[in-house]
């Protein structure tokens, strides 16, 4: 595609919007529409990719490409396309559902990974797509307007869980603060490795809860001048570590936005796969070619080389 | 001329039908009304609508039943007579009447 | 004698896979064929396995059969578990050290196998110990018994060279493999091939050659005729001597797949193990991505993210695996994403046999997953099949933008097989409808080609959906646009239909004028083909109908066979319960197969059981269970 200066509402396509009117899922893409064209991204080298909820149509509403994948799956999906194509800007959109419910193994496992992608974590305590049923985010005794009972399940800390799987940018943000979050998303994009953002998304249609007024109230961005969350050397790690988990906890009548975790000593698997594949970072999979005139490229003779173990000349 | 309640800015607005509303001044429900005696009526101001892009970064237009993400594109609405808003009145409706959908 | 069959067992763990391969290398370097089953429990080390090779001097066989002309026993158990499967005249190596031993006491004897040798010794007047039913082999069942001292050879190695503590077991497996080349004379410059094969270099290497030589010396002190293979009459030049999986890692390289997701399973992980090895072989302008997943939900998917980028991706499973992979490979079918998952079939349900084999999962791969999506499946007869069919499921992945499935059965997947050359230069890498600078206007699903303009994610801007789509690849629930996108996948399967000829489909095998033809698919080809020469011997004129596709089915084919031979007269042979290859017989062709001779106890069918079982049916039977094969 033609590089060309784009505006944020070149970022959207012109599928409508069908999300209720007044669903947090607006802010998320507003930040990303904005992030996006800041940084000038190419949207044909970009990838934007969701799971199954109200939260996975994020992915035909941005003008770049978008894959929407299946429920709880979007991070397997996502690391496919980034390890084969790591120059690729990968994104994920996905619910808390998707996320800590059906694809908790996916999420911890990609923080082991450290692969260079950005999830984006739409966290509204319910199921919205199936009609408002608890999220893992939801805490235990809250009773949001679908429920018949009182939420009977504790819910997973999602900061505190990113951290310890490895996650190397561990950030909260809300969908309401439109440039907090635009500027979450563009540190998580800079960031090398995995980066996950726990954004807080008003779902006004299934959570009476968790609304704006109850946001409003509540968040505070944690400020640099006392909160430092960056790993300078690789002893710091583990205090970093326990000082985001601390922080984490944090959530009754104040709720802290920022950055909780970053460390940017950790190294990529995409760097660990190129150190012991000499041909992985320039000739990844999807660019090594593997046919010449409809032919393999590999000859008898080559065959014979590579597969010299298996074979026997009598 | 007398203002509409849909223009005013304690008005909020029914997400689906835009001649309900709830009128935070008064605490009740109004219905496309034009009040002749209200004397709190004020208009919501540009300058607020510019901030509400800054902080929300959206607002939303019922007769268009779309987001709406940059002024110029607000701006269009609210010349043709659209009703756009950051925020909807309390509704259970949905919630209860609508199945799970995936 | 032509032919070689041997079994070859011990505790799991014991080295008894080294065995083997030295073995099938040294024969392969004289001229020999060999085939080389390898039959485990699912157990890491004591258990008792055992391997089971037909070596032939006459072609590359693909068949086991019973009895066998030589048990080489590294264990008590291992006697007491096959003495009956020595033909007369046989040969039985076994441990004279542990003559007391008693089978009563081997407490990793399953319960049933000791209670049948409890009738068998009672009813032949025979005491429990190794020692006496040694004697009985050699008076009354005219075996040929080499009765060694396990550990005096050791001790005599030791005083040559010194053995390495950590591989002292090793020596056990080279004590069987010094006996067996020694015993049918193999050539010692084709024994020093294999051990070098499986040793490279270095002091176990050294060792072994001084051990076989030791053995040899002892040897000489029996009598016997030596067992003899006579000179082999294949063409000379070079082998290909691997396992299946071996075989379809090397067709995925060779076919460009640079990307393989897993997560572990039996018998399906050796195959990454091996696609691994290669990783580097792009050199610095290339590499393979063998991915380990977290489970093979992630695996189907991963891959599947790797196709959208253009890349050739692949994942091997097994039944438990598929299981999680079905929900993936609609969202592959439905976004027209090529994929090739290789599923290697072991003993199901649930966990089932998770190390033996089995033919059982034919209708989960034909009909596994949601909805309606087209879809490909191959199935490979033998080793040389299993290389090529991958390369075309590759190409056919890639043409058809759909999911192939490849069927292998765990018999062909952990046997080593020698088979000609390859001839690579007819590898060909076909890639489909791929398009480059599509531009703004680019969509994916373009209604107006059959088969969809692909682009590579990073090329250019696109979008796919699990959800019902339209041209642009966005959600589109409308009736038309649902039909026209339905039909226009669906439409595929017409042109799978006329694209993959029916010759391609099957194979078959014998008599051009049958009055009897067996049915079957996968690892059945290479006893069934055999049992045809056996039948023929006996008056009968059989054939072998051999299913290589089942989805494109050769339905015109079959159609011919049982308008040929009249339904009667087909014979249903396959390692299932239900002759799953029967239901899709009948569901394509409106045939109902009338005779089945099936296996479902995960060992494969053995030629002397199969020959018999048609006997019976040619004299009236309509079912035949085999059950041969400790
Ligand atoms: C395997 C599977 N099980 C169940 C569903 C039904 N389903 C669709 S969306 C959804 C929940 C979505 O919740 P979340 O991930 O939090 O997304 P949200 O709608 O809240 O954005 C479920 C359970 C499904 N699509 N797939
Ligand atoms: S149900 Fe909730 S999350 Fe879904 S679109 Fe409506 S408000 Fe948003
Ligand atoms: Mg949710
Ligand atoms: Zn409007």
């Amino acid at each position: 595609m033609e590089p060309r200066e784009l505006t944020a509402a070149n970022y959207r396509t012109d599928v409508w919007n069908d999300w209720c009117p007044g669903c947090g899922n607006f802010g998320i893409v507003a930040a990303m529409y904005q992030a996006l064209a800041e940084m000038k991204t190419d949207p044909a080298e970009t990838v934007v990719i969701s799971g199954i909820g109200c939260s996975g149509k994020t992915a035909h509403f941005v003008n770049t490409t978008g894959v929407h994948t299946l429920h709880g799956r979007p991070l397997p999906f996502a690391q496919g396309i980034k390890l084969s194509n790591p120059s690729l800007n990968v994104l994920v959109n996905a619910g808390d559902g998707d996320l800590l419910g059906i694809g908790l193994g996916h999420f911890v496992a990609l923080g082991r990974r450290n692969i260079d992608l950005v999830v984006m974590m739409h966290d509204n305590t319910v199921y919205a797509l199936t009609k408002g049923q608890a999220a893992p985010t939801l805490h235990r005794g809250e009773k949001p307007k679908a429920l018949n009972e009182p939420n009977i399940q504790d819910s997973v800390n999602p900061i505190a869980l990113a951290v310890t799987s490895g996650y190397t940018f561990v950030a909260r943000s809300y969908s309401s603060r439109i440039n907090h979050l635009k500027e979450t998303i563009k540190q998580a994009v800079r960031h090398k490795g995995s980066a996950f953002i726990d954004i807080l998304q008003p779902c006004v249609t299934f959570d009476d809860i968790h609304t704006y007024d109850y946001y409003n109230k509540r968040v505070y961005e944690l400020k640099t001048d006392d909160w430092n969350p960056t790993v300078n050397d690789e002893n710091e790690a583990q205090e970093k570590i326990m000082q985001a988990i601390a922080k984490s906890f944090e959530l009754d009548d104040k709720i802290p936005l920022g950055v909780f975790y970053e460390n940017t000593l950790i190294p990529t698997f995409e760097e660990r796969l190129g150190e012991k594949l000499p041909g992985y970072l320039d000739g990844p999979p999807s660019r090594e070619e593997i046919e010449r005139y409809g032919k393999t490229i590999v000859d008898g003779d080559k065959f014979g080389e590579i597969f010299s173990q298996f074979i026997v000349e009598y | 001329m007398n203002m509409s309640c849909e223009d005013c800015e304690h008005y909020i607005p029914h997400s689906v039908y835009r001649y309900i509303g709830f009128c935070e001044k008064q605490g009740k429900v109004v219905f496309n009304e034009t009040p002749t005696d209200c004397d709190t009526v004020n208009k919501m101001a540009m300058d607020d609508l510019s901030l509400v892009f800054e902080s929300t970064g959206w607002i939303y237009c019922i007769d268009c039943k779309a987001p709406i993400f940059e002024m110029e594109e607000a701006m269009k609405h609210i010349s043709n007579h659209h009703l756009i808003a950051t925020r909807f009145m309390y509704d259970r409706v949905a919630a209860e009447e609508v199945g799970a959908v995936s | 004698m032509g032919e070689l069959r041997y079994i070859l067992g011990g505790p799991q763990g014991g080295g008894l896979e080294t065995t083997s391969e030295v073995l099938s290398w040294s024969f392969a370097k004289s001229g020999y064929g060999i085939l080389s089953d390898r039959e485990y429990f699912s157990n890491i080390k004591g258990r008792h396995s055992y391997v089971h090779a037909t070596v032939s001097g006459a072609e590359n066989p693909f068949h086991l059969s019973y009895p066998v002309d030589l048990v080489g026993a590294m264990d008590a158990e291992t006697v007491f578990t096959h003495f009956q499967e020595i033909d007369r005249g046989g040969y039985l190596i076994y441990n004279k050290d542990e003559d007391n031993a008693k089978y009563g006491s081997i407490l990793s004897m399953e319960p049933e196998l000791k209670t049948r040798l409890n009738e068998f010794f009672k009813a032949n007047g025979i005491g429990g110990t190794l020692g006496e039913l040694s004697t009985y082999l050699s008076e009354r069942r005219q075996i040929n018994v080499v009765a060694l001292s396990y550990s005096s050879l050791l001790r005599a190695l030791q005083q040559e060279a010194s053995v390495i503590a950590a591989q002292a077991s090793r020596y056990v497996s080279s004590i069987l493999i010094g006996s067996i080349a020694s015993l049918v004379g193999l050539e010692s410059s084709s024994l020093a091939f294999g051990l070098k094969k499986r040793f490279r270099s270095g002091e176990i290497l050294k060792h072994n050659m001084i051990f076989s030589e030791i053995i040899a010396r002892q040897l000489q002190a029996f009598s016997y005729k030596r067992p003899s293979l006579g000179k082999s009459s294949l063409s000379r030049g070079k082998m290909v001597v691997a396992s299946g999986n071996d075989f379809v890692a090397m067709a995925k390289l060779m076919g460009g797949v640079r990307f393989q997701s897993y997560y572990p399973i039996t018998p399906a992980a050796d195959e990454s193990f091996t696609l691994e090895k290669y990783e580097k072989v792009g050199g610095d302008r290339g590499s393979i991505v063998v991915f380990q997943t977290e489970d093979e939900i992630a695996a189907v998917t991963s891959a599947i993210g790797a196709s959208l980028t253009g890349t050739r991706s692949a994942s091997a499973t097994s039944g438990p695996g598929f299981d999680l992979m079905t929900e993936g490979l609609g969202w592959a079918g439905i976004n027209e994403t090529p994929i090739l998952v290789t599923y290697y079939q072991r003993g199901g349900p649930s966990t089932g046999q998770p190390t033996r084999g089995g033919q059982s999962d034919l209708l989960s791969s034909v009909f596994a997953s949601h909805g309606e999506f087209p879809r490909i499946v191959l199935s490979s007869g033998d080793h040389s099949e299993a290389f090529w069919d991958t390369v075309d499921a590759l190409n056919y992945a890639e043409m058809f933008q759909t999911p192939v499935i490849h069927l292998v059965d765990k018999f062909l997947a952990n046997s080593i097989a020698s088979i000609p050359l390859p001839d690579v230069s007819k590898i060909e890498v076909r890639r489909g409808n791929l398009v480059k600078n599509g531009g703004d206007g680019y969509q994916r699903f373009d209604f107006t080609s059959s088969i969809s303009p692909r682009a590579f994610i990073g090329d250019e801007r696109m979008w796919y959906t699990g959800d019902e789509h339209n041209e642009n690849g966005h959600i589109d629930e409308d009736s038309e646009n649902r039909i026209k996108m339905m039909t226009k996948r669906m439409d595929k399967m017409n042109l799978i239909e006329e694209s993959i000829p029916e010759e391609r489909r099957h194979a078959l095998y014998g008599d051009k004028d049958p009055e009897i033809v067996l049915l079957g698919w996968g690892f059945v080809k290479g006893v069934a083909i055999k049992a045809l020469e056996q039948l023929r011997n006996e008056g009968i004129k059989a054939s072998y109908f051999h299913i290589r596709t089942f989805v494109p089915f050769p339905k015109k084919s079959v159609e011919s066979i049982f308008e040929d031979v009249g339904p009667e007269n087909v014979v249903d042979v396959e390692c299932n319960y239900e002759g799953q290859a029967g239901i899709l017989v009948r569901l394509n062709t409106g045939h109902e197969l009338r005779k089945h001779v099936v296996k479902f106890t995960g060992r494969p069918i053995y030629l002397s059981e199969l020959v018999e079982a048609i006997r019976r049916v040619l004299s009236g039977s309509s079912k035949e269970v085999l059950n041969l094969g400790a």
